[in-house]
């Protein structure tokens, strides 16, 4: 069966790299360094890429920032937040007004992104 | 020198005798303006003022009596004599220094001025021993009179400024205390989210590393104790930011008795052969408290945890609520081994503990009063060493759902 694809985005390397070896197996994981980096990967590989993971803190363009291109120039695309902070006024609104599909707390849990990757996927 | 017009009133019966009116009327009139002053500074207590204006009259008063009453035995002499020693009482009132050397300086000019002849003595020569002695006499007791006013009002203004002092150093001792929790805060805050991310780096790396290393069972201890000590830092981590958190909502309606029961859930692997759970919950209904759930959640957990680790072999821990009108009463006691007298005024400072070191944070309980005060509410611990420990805490009831 053919795995789907997530990208996955984050100002760490070390943290791109563990992303991308927890996930290879179930998924087929593209990174990118900044949400600009993100944004040109979205653009080659439109129709593969099911959901987009990325972390809060980025230099140049944060999480939130980043999503809010995403959901305007390609509709059907997922987006998850990795965020450390925990509970924030902001990101809990950006949930309800759907901006965001789903919230993750760092350090992330395996079985909980994986479901929710499956989830997304199946809904597509 | 407030007596010496007390003693010119006194006396310018004499002068008036012998028709020195100009005396009788400058002792009147300096009575009169010292009955003004000196009774508005006694309310007013501006004891400078007094002091200041009794020496201006006194000494142009006895100015005016120098020329009537020149002489050896000048009842003057006593008035330039005891006024300035028992001003020596009227400490701190520096003026007195002021108010004796002008004295001398009167009476060297009295001196001067009898032994040129300029001045007159009006009193009669029979009446000129009993003159003198009596007024050094009235002198001297109303001055003393006086003085020990004077030192009464002072002594207690004396211990009202050093209650003032002792109210301002505990508040500011206060102040400090708080801005070193504040600073602690902020820091607390910054450590854990730098510390996060590098902890996730170990966390991942271990994590993948051990699914690798699952034939070697040689190296599987090494990769638990890396485990563990990412798992404690962790705890350690979230701590310290759940700490210095401030922007959560503090709207919810919590009902306490879920949040209880969801703690006891959370610590039932804890307590389930070595506790027994006693509760005793209030009958009213549709009690809240307006707050913020998690960490309301979060102060009742490290309570009762706690207990929970208080209690060696056995024990109970008994949980009350109790309705009492705008507040809700609750009481966590333990039979655990209590707290010393010593300790039980720091359990609620960050980072102390009594537990060997690994074991814990020490910033359970400051996160439990310091989330119990957001609330409004108050807490407070009771405890007997090896017989146990009582936390009573008190919050305020929301007002919608009573």
């Amino acid at each position: 069966m053919k795995k789907d694809t997530v990208l996955f985005v984050d100002d760490e390397e070390i943290n791109l790299f563990l992303f991308e070896k927890t996930f290879e197996r179930d998924f087929e994981v593209l990174t990118a360094l900044s949400g600009l980096e993100g944004l040109e990967k979205l653009k080659e590989n439109e129709k593969r890429i099911k959901v987009v993971i990325s972390d809060m803190r980025m230099p140049s363009m944060n999480g939130l920032e980043f999503v809010e291109k995403v959901k305007k120039n390609f509709v059907e695309i997922e987006c998850f937040i990795l965020t450390g902070y925990g509970h924030n006024k902001e990101l809990e609104a950006a949930v309800e007004n759907n901006l965001i599909d789903r919230l993750f707390s760092k350090p992330f849990d395996y079985d909980s992104i994986k479901n929710a990757i499956g989830i997304s996927s199946r809904g597509s | 020198m407030i007596s010496a017009y007390t003693a010119t009133l006194g006396f310018s019966y004499f002068y008036y005798q012998v028709g020195a009116l100009f005396v009788f009327y400058a002792g009147l009139i300096a009575f009169s303006i010292f009955v003004v002053y000196g009774v508005s500074s006694f309310f007013t207590q501006n004891l400078l003022l007094l002091f200041r204006l009794s020496i201006t009259t006194a000494l142009v008063t006895f100015s005016t009596q120098i020329f009537y009453t020149g002489g050896s035995l000048s009842p003057a002499v006593a008035e330039f004599i005891i006024p300035p020693l028992l001003a020596f009482f009227y400490r701190p009132i520096y003026d007195r220094y002021i108010f004796m050397a002008l004295s001398a300086i009167c009476l060297l000019v009295m001196w001067r001025l009898t032994s040129s002849g300029l001045t007159q003595d009006l009193v009669l020569p029979e009446y000129r021993i009993q003159h003198s002695m009596i007024t050094t006499l009235f002198v001297f007791v109303i001055v003393s009179i006086f003085t020990f006013l004077f030192r009464h009002t002072l002594a207690k203004k004396n211990k009202k400024l050093n209650e003032s002092m002792t109210d301002l150093k505990t508040t500011t001792q206060k102040l400090i205390h708080a801005e070193k929790m504040a600073s602690l805060g902020v820091m607390s805050a910054g450590i854990a989210h730098e510390i996060n991310n590098p902890l996730n780096f170990i966390k991942g790396g271990i994590g993948m590393l051990s699914k690798s290393m699952e034939k070697s069972k040689e190296l599987t201890p090494f990769v638990e104790a890396i485990e563990e000590g990412v798992s404690r830092a962790s705890l350690i981590v979230s701590s310290l930011s759940q700490f210095s958190r401030n922007t959560d909502s503090m709207n919810e309606e919590c009902d306490i008795h879920i949040i209880i029961e969801n703690c006891l859930v959370m610590l039932q692997h804890k307590l389930k052969y070595k506790v027994e759970v006693v509760k005793k919950f209030t009958t009213s209904k549709h009690l809240r408290i307006v707050g913020n759930e998690g960490k309301l959640h979060q102060a009742v957990l490290n309570i009762i945890s706690n207990a929970e680790q208080a209690i060696k072999n056995k024990g109970t821990i008994t949980i009350e609520t109790k309705a009492k009108q705008n507040s809700l009463r609750l009481t966590i006691s333990d039979t655990g081994e209590g707290i010393s007298e010593d300790n039980l005024s720091k359990i609620s400072d960050p980072f102390f503990t009594t537990k060997p070191s690994g074991k814990g944070t020490g910033l359970g309980l400051a996160i439990s009063f310091e989330i119990i005060q957001e609330h409004g509410g108050k807490i407070s611990v009771n405890s007997k060493p090896s017989e146990g420990t009582r936390f009573n805490i008190l919050f305020k009831l929301s007002e919608r759902f009573k």
